[in-house]
Formats: C-alpha cells, structure tokens, sequence
C-alpha cells in the first residue's frame, strides 16, 4: 500500500502543476482551518471567507514556498494573520459582545457559535457540553485562545506555534496551561464533572481528520 | 531529571511531544513527585473535559470550487495548461537550442540606449541632401528651359509664310511629280469651292508633313480643335488606329467618318515618324498648304462692295493648325466662313490658344463681313479691328498692327472704345508714341 503522501510532497506536487495534489491538501487541511477560524472569530460566514482567502493566498504563493517549515504551520499563519486583522476591523465596530444577551432572551451568541452542526450522535451529555465550553472558551484571552485552538484542535507543535505567533515556546506553553486551566474552572463552575466527560473519547486521539 | 525540567516537560508530555526516552524520564519522575502528578492529572482533565472543542466543523459545499478553479488557473498560468499529473522525464529537454531565459523581476530597470550619433554628422547629412534637391531642381529646370528653347527654335524654323495662290499652285506642281496618287480621290463637293477643285490633293508624304506641322504647331493642352481652321480635305486621312484618340485630341469627323481631323503629339510623332523613314524633305524647303488660310477667303472672295480701304486678310501663315481632317460640306463652311459672328468666335478661340496671327485674320474677315453686313455693324467692325490689332501686336507685327489700326481709325472715326483699345495694344510697340492718342484721327 502506498504510504500517504506528506502535505510537502503534495505541495511540490502542485508547485508542479499537479492539481490533483492541491486539492488532497484542501480536503486534508480545510475542516481544521475552517474549525480554527470558526472558534477564533465565533462567525461562521466570516470563517468561511477567511478559509477561503487563506487557501487561495496558497494558491498564489505555491511557487514561491519553499520547504524550510511545515505546510500547516504555513496555512495556520496565513489564517492567523487573516484573523488578527479581521478582529482588528471588527474592533472598530460596534459588534455585539459574545457575552450579551439577545433580545427576548435569546441565548447568547457564544452559546450558539460552537455545536450548531455538531453530530447528534455524539450524545445528549457532549450537546450540553459544547455550549458551555464554547462559552468557556470565548472567555480565554485571544493569545490563550488561539494556543489553545492552535494546539489542542488543529494540532500544531508548541514549536511551531511559536514561529507561528512570533513568541518563544515558553510563552506559548505557559499560554496553553493558563488556557487549559481556565477552561476547566469554567467547566467546574458550570458544573460539568470529570465524569460528565468521561464518555468523551481520549484527548490523545485527534479526531475528524479528513 | 530534576523537578524543573521535569515540570516544564509535563505539557509535552500530555501532548505527546516527546520521544518516547524523554518521555520516560518525565513519567519516571512524576511518579515520585506529587507536585508533578497533581499537574499532570488537572492537564489530563482540563484536555479532557475540553475534548468536544476538538469536534471539526466543515464549511459550507461549495466552499473548495472556487479554491480549485484559482489552483487549476495558477497552474495553467505556471505551466502553460499542462496541468495535471507530473510525468518526470528522465534527463534534459532542451527544445531546439532555445536557452530559457531568465526574468529577474527585482533587477534594476537599465534603459538600453543606442548610441548617439555626433550632431555634426546630423548636420552634414542635412546639409548634403538640401545640396542635393537644390542640384537636382536646378538641372532639372536648365534642362526644361533648353528643351522648351529648342521647342520653339524648331517652330520658327518650320515657319513658312507663303501666299494663299502661290500656296495652290505649288501644290498643284508638286502632287504629280512627288508621288501618284495611288487611289483617285473621292469626288469633292466643290459646287461652291472652285479653289478646291483647282487643287488637288497633297501627295502622301506632303500630308504627313502637314500633320505633323499642324499638331507640333497646334496650341498644347489639347485645347484647340475649334481653333483649327477647318479645311476640307478630299483624301482619306491616315486609320484612326494609326492617329490614336489619345494626346487631347479629338477626331472630327465629316463626310460620312472617311476623313479624321489628326490633333494631338501622339497622332503627330506616329504620321512625323512615318514620314522620316519614307522621306526625309529636302533642307530648306519650305512646304505649305493653303489650309490655314480661311476657308472663307478662297471660297466666298471679298465682295466689290466692300470698300477699297478694306485691307484684304493679311498673307496666310502656316503656323495655323492644319487640318488632316476629312472634308466638310462645302455649303456648310462657305456659311461659316460668310458668318462675322462665328468667326469672330473662332478668332477669340484662336486668340485664347495663342494663335495670334491666325485670331488676327480671322477677325479682319469679321470685320470686313460686319461691314459689308445688310445693316452694317460699324461697333462690331470697329471692335473685330481693334483685336486684329491687339493680336498682331501680341505676335510682334507691329508695322501690321499699325496699319490696322490706322484703318479703324479711318473707317470707324468714332468708335474711340475701339480705338483706344487699339492704342493701348501698341504702346508696347518699339518706337512707339508716349502718347497713346497721338495718331491724328
């Protein structure tokens, strides 16, 4: 059986004009950066527009990528950067906060940004879950927030993520266990147990991979 | 491992970043350190209880189209619509010696310039093509000059002033001696020409001559038929095809399309060339045809009522255009030659085409024609003199001209329009009068 090809070799691939090669690394990449985006900026049709930008500046810069770093730490600072500067616009707007209540009492945004089309089957306990860790998550400074994403979902090195974020590894660590502990305060606060999520599968395993 | 190192390594531990020695040492560690676990142990939870936050969400369906169609037109732009599958071609391709060339977009923009030529060679070679023109213009101009200078020595040459009977007669003595006339002419209507039955035809070589005389003498530009003097001629002139309908001239035909009218250089140098190869006149002889003298003159002669002090039409020139023309109807040229107004038309004709010597008589016959008129004409008459006058001047004939005018003077007393007109025609005149006025009337 063939051994799957690393996202390098699919991009040297297409550096070549192998298109085919492109898109394995499109379906291969786009549901963590879109997930990414999509945690980071709470909207989805913001998220998909900045998925695609970010795809499409690959497009672009294939020619000139060269392979002194990994593909995905590429694709992630392109993204990350996209985000930075859309946050920054969107700070000059008068955005509703993720934390303020909607008219009528409709729930927060925060609670409906993450676990939309979450599977069902995932279980009634992780759908009553997924807002509140989105919440929870919402809640973490942006630096914490995005190691954390970076890390945790879209499965970046700490290494990496500081090439990434411009920042030493220690930093990024540091982040990631002040992200990682707020989150379980806010889980605890919320209620949620340990044993609440003991049916959620093993945090070593990564899933969805496409 | 000391407890530091081993803390600081507890999160590549929980994420699985260390290879599997370090990460012995770490576990190793942890287990004899109840800071380390209790660490450890929150990170696990934390990570765990978060897990629903690793779920993937998938952008909408049409979210790779436009991905892939900007992909498939960078490749198509990169490599030039090969895309597709990469075949690796062992060695080097190298299409027909073709060296690729190298676009360094960052390199520095350098203007290649040609080189500059001295502006002293822009000078010279300006200079030298002005020269050049101004040579050119000016032996072009010497040449026309020369040639137009011999133009007209060659017309005076062939000029030939020869009485209207004297003109017939040596026709006549010619005709036999030079050539038989191969084919007896067609009879002429010569009812009311009896000169023209007196003279016959001009032998062959005699009438190339004469057209080629009266088309070299014939005014330029084509512009002239009707200056002609019509003269009816009893032989059948050369083809059409030989004379040619080019050169501005038109063919006049009468009497039924025997007879052509030659006019125009072309017509002249083909029936001038014939005539050289056949036979080369004589030097110094001196050929004339009464055909430029005014039909009028030999067919209606002056009437005794004119009175004596009418001159008579001065000699006849052939500087006039001869006619090879076919013969008209006698009756039709007496009329014209008895009609003061038509040949006042064809003398204004002749005047305009340069003809002067030709305009003169033609209106000296007007004028004795308007005198001798039912209900003379003494303004007209007056006036037909008074552009004798003018045109005789105009040639140069000023002891002519002179005589004419002394003539309207005496005839026309009172026309002084006329007169004066007369008058001023002469002041040009070599031992002219300062005074125009000063001819007693």
């Amino acid at each position: 059986m063939a051994q799957e090809r690393t996202d390098e070799e699919l991009l040297a691939a297409y550096q070549q004009g192998d298109v085919g090669a492109f898109e394995l690394l499109l379906r291969r990449h786009r549901a963590p950066l879109f997930t990414f985006l999509l945690r980071m900026l709470g909207d989805r049709e913001k998220a998909e527009d900045l998925a695609q930008e970010t795809f499409l500046r690959i497009v672009k810069g294939a020619q000139a990528w060269e392979q002194r770093a990994r593909f995905q730490t590429w694709l992630f600072t392109i993204a990350r950067n996209l985000c930075v500067d859309q946050s920054r616009r969107d700070r000059f707007r008068k955005a509703d906060s993720l934390d303020q209540e909607g008219p009528d009492d409709e729930p927060a945004m925060v609670d409906s940004v993450p676990g939309r089309e979450i599977d069902p089957s995932r279980g009634a306990e992780s759908s009553r879950m997924r807002p509140v860790l989105a919440k929870a998550l919402a809640s973490l400074p942006a630096e914490q927030r995005e190691v954390f994403l970076l890390r945790e979902q879209a499965g970046v090195p700490f290494k990496e993520i500081a090439e990434l974020t411009g920042v030493n590894e220690n930093t990024v660590k540091s982040r990631m266990r002040y992200a990682l502990e707020a989150l379980r305060k806010a889980l605890a606060a919320a209620g949620v147990s340990e044993e609440a999520a003991a049916d959620e599968p093993d945090p070593g395993v990564r899933l969805g991979r496409a | 491992m000391t407890h530091a190192e081993s803390h600081d390594l507890l999160l590549d531990l929980a994420f699985g970043e260390l290879d599997a020695a370090r990460a012995a040492e770490v576990e190793q560690h942890v287990a004899g350190c109840d800071e380390c676990r209790r660490e450890k142990a929150a990170l696990d939870e934390a990570r765990r209880l978060s897990s629903p936050l690793r779920e993937l969400e998938e952008p909408s369906p049409g979210f790779d189209e436009k991905i892939l169609a900007a992909a498939k037109a960078q490749a198509q732009l990169t490599h030039g619509g090969n895309i597709g599958q990469v075949i690796e071609v062992a060695g080097s391709v190298q299409p027909l010696g073709l060296q690729p060339s190298s676009i360094d977009a960052r390199a520095p923009v350098s203007v290649q310039r040609e080189p500059r030529r001295p502006r002293w060679m822009l000078r010279a070679v300006l200079g030298g093509s002005v020269a050049v023109a101004a040579a050119l213009a000016l032996v072009m101009s010497t040449t026309l000059q020369d040639r137009q200078a011999q133009t007209q020595a060659a017309a005076k040459s062939f000029e030939i002033k020869i009485e209207p009977a004297k003109l017939d007669k040596d026709a006549a003595a010619k005709a036999p001696a030079d050539q038989p006339v191969p084919a007896a002419p067609p009879p002429v209507q010569q009812k009311t020409a009896e000169s023209h039955a007196a003279a016959p035809p001009p032998p062959e070589p005699a009438r190339k001559k004469l057209a080629k005389r009266e088309v070299s003498e014939a005014p330029r530009g084509g512009s002239g038929g009707d200056s002609m003097v019509e003269v009816p001629m009893d032989f059948e002139g050369p083809p059409a095809q030989s004379l040619g309908a080019a050169g501005g001239a038109s063919a006049v035909q009468s009497g039924g399309g025997t007879g052509r009218r030659a006019q125009g250089e072309l017509a002249a140098n083909e029936v001038a060339r014939r005539d050289e190869k056949q036979e080369p006149p004589p030097a110094g002889e001196k050929r004339a045809i009464a055909h430029e003298v005014p039909p009028a003159a030999k067919l209606a002669p002056m009437p005794s009522s004119v009175p004596a002090s009418v001159p008579s039409p001065p000699p006849a020139t052939v500087s006039a255009p001869v006619a090879l023309s076919a013969p008209r109807p006698a009756a039709k040229a007496a009329a014209a030659a008895q009609d003061p107004g038509a040949l006042e038309r064809r003398a204004e004709d002749a005047r305009h085409a340069g003809n002067y010597s030709l305009a003169a008589g033609l209106y000296r016959r007007a004028a004795a024609l308007q005198a001798e008129a039912a209900t003379p004409n003494a303004g007209a008459a007056a006036w037909d003199l008074a552009h004798a006058v003018e045109c005789l001047a105009a040639e140069g004939q000023f002891d002519e001209a002179r005589k004419v005018r002394d003539e309207l003077v005496r005839l026309y007393p009172s026309e002084d329009t006329a007169f004066y007109a007369a008058q001023r025609a002469l002041r040009e005149a070599p031992n002219a009068p300062p005074d125009g006025d000063a001819v007693k009337r």
